[in-house]
């Protein structure tokens, strides 16, 4: 388990980013714009380069989604949009929900595994008073800065993971699910959106896992399974049989630790 | 080390030995018989099942094996999820912590979603309360099965007794629209279950003691059975 690399944008992916611009300037056109953006988007995560993807995202203007309601319903009457209109607010919400997830789990990583303060060693201490002094000094200094990183690290654990739940339960039938069958779609967009689920709905379940078991949150380790194995979402059938011989490898992981605890494997006092 | 983890202290630790070993199938096992035993905690029962479900599709058996036995965890986890989706008063009025349930038998899920303990109950909540019969043992007990239908069904007529009897409801159209029964009815048939096996005969209904001196009142048989034909009306339409 490891942070997601962020892949170098390249002078290719500087164009097609740029390229953006032109597609918002007329709110007439957000609809389209919001198409053309996903594409660019969907290719980006596709090869890892969130970088990339967030730059195209925040070239659109916030309030595109209702720019694109308000539009429709001047020119039609009707409050609820055509199958290929729905589909793309729908995916840019699961974009912008996975990059949300993405960058608050790198966040948590680096946080957690590189920001820990270190403690201060003794071993430099002289025997002078100063020396001494300035040792306890030290110490007590490490002490606050340990507890406010803990602080943190439980903040940031939290958002992170409400964030990669919100993507893994996302609502009204999964992440990159559309709602509706759009007959005029271009015939490579579902296999791509299959593809993301795929890559990376196991990937961010070895995540949360791996940062739920680091914040020794155990039991809910365990009960990543529940919504994994659910068949309201069905997220067990983006996993090939490695994938989840891994999962429950990890998950094993977990219920060791809460033996140790004398807890039962579940997390459950023992009777 | 395998006889020890069998024996029955130990065999909540079985499982974990199991995947250390690479056993998938074995963990399946362990983990489902595990699940059936549970009674205490509603959370660790589903756990316990999501987690054997995982490790059958992790399993190298063959899918005519797998698919079966993952079916059959996915008809237990919908009465779990049936149990978590019951409102929380209903929950409440019979002493249970929603947050922290033991595990709830089919009869008295049944008898929580239809009976006088779920205050706002909807046709929802009946509809539930019917699908839930799937889980009663037909053949083992048929009369449990048939009590538990008529009590649902009668329970259903009992939250609108008021209208039922009041004299002045002349229209069957009117009643047929808006009580809980026909609202409930209304519900099968628009999710395409099969009414003939669902819905008792009226004569049944006029026989059941859960009405109680409601079956004897004329105005309210009147009502039912005006009812019963439009339905069979639009049924024979529809065919």
């Amino acid at each position: 388990v490891s942070m997601a690399i962020n892949v170098a944008i390249s002078e290719d992916d500087r164009q097609k980013i740029e390229a953006i611009d032109w597609l918002v300037f007329d709110p007439s056109q957000r609809a389209e714009a919001l198409k053309q953006a996903n594409a660019v988007m969907r290719s980006f995560i596709l090869v890892k380069k969130h970088n990339a993807a967030r730059e195209v995202f925040d070239k659109l203007p916030a309030d595109s989604i209702n720019v694109v309601y308000k539009i429709w319903h001047a020119k039609t009457g009707s409050t609820s949009l055509p199958p290929a209109d729905d589909n793309a607010v729908r995916e840019y919400m699961c974009t912008k929900a996975y990059l949300d997830a993405m960058e608050s789990y790198n966040d948590w990583f680096s946080l957690y595994h590189h920001s820990k303060p270190s403690k201060p060693s003794s071993a430099e201490v002289g025997s002078s008073f100063t020396d001494r002094v300035a040792f306890e000094h030290r110490l007590k200094q490490y002490d606050q800065d340990l507890e406010r990183w803990q602080y943190k690290l439980v903040r940031q654990t939290q958002t992170t993971k409400d964030r990669v739940y919100n993507v893994l339960l996302f609502m009204d039938g999964g992440w990159m699910v559309d709602r509706y069958e759009d007959p005029d779609d271009e015939e490579s967009r579902p296999q791509q959106l299959a593809t993301l689920r795929r890559m990376h709905i196991p990937a961010l379940c070895l995540n949360l896992h791996h940062m739920l078991h680091s914040s020794r949150l155990y039991s809910e380790c365990l009960q990543l399974a529940d919504s994994i194995a659910s068949e309201h979402y069905q997220l067990y059938k983006e996993f090939n049989k490695d994938d989840l011989q891994q999962l429950l490898r990890q998950i094993r992981e977990s219920s060791l630790c809460l033996l140790d605890q004398n807890k039962d494997p579940l997390g459950y006092d023992l009777v | 080390l395998r006889r020890f983890l069998a024996s029955d202290n130990t065999r909540y630790l079985s499982w974990l030995h199991q995947i250390g070993a690479g056993d998938f199938s074995g963990v399946h096992q362990t983990l489902v018989e595990l699940a059936r035993a549970e009674q205490i905690f509603l959370a660790k029962r589903k756990t316990l099942l999501s987690l054997s479900k995982l490790a059958a599709l992790a399993s190298d058996d063959s899918p005519e094996l797998v698919e079966p036995n993952v079916e059959a965890i996915n008809e237990e986890l919908s009465q779990i999820d049936l149990q978590e989706t019951l409102p929380k008063e209903a929950i409440q009025k019979v002493g249970l912590d929603p947050d922290n349930m033991r595990v709830l038998s089919a009869s008295e899920l049944i008898r929580l979603y239809a009976g006088d303990e779920n205050l706002m109950a909807t046709e929802v909540d009946y509809k539930k309360a019917l699908d839930l019969l799937l889980y009663i043992d037909q053949a083992e007990c048929p009369d449990e099965y048939e009590e538990l239908k008529l009590f649902i069904w009668c329970q259903a007529i009992l939250r609108d007794s008021d209208r039922w009897m009041d004299p002045s409801e002349k229209d069957p159209i009117k009643i047929r629209n808006e009580t809980l029964f026909f609202r409930t009815v209304d519900l099968i048939y628009n999710e395409g279950d099969d009414l003939g096996v669902v819905l008792p005969s009226t004569e049944t209904l006029l026989d059941c003691h859960f009405l109680g001196d409601l079956r004897n009142n004329k105005h309210f048989q009147f009502l039912l059975k005006a009812g019963y034909e439009i339905i069979s009306n639009v049924l024979l339409s529809g065919q």
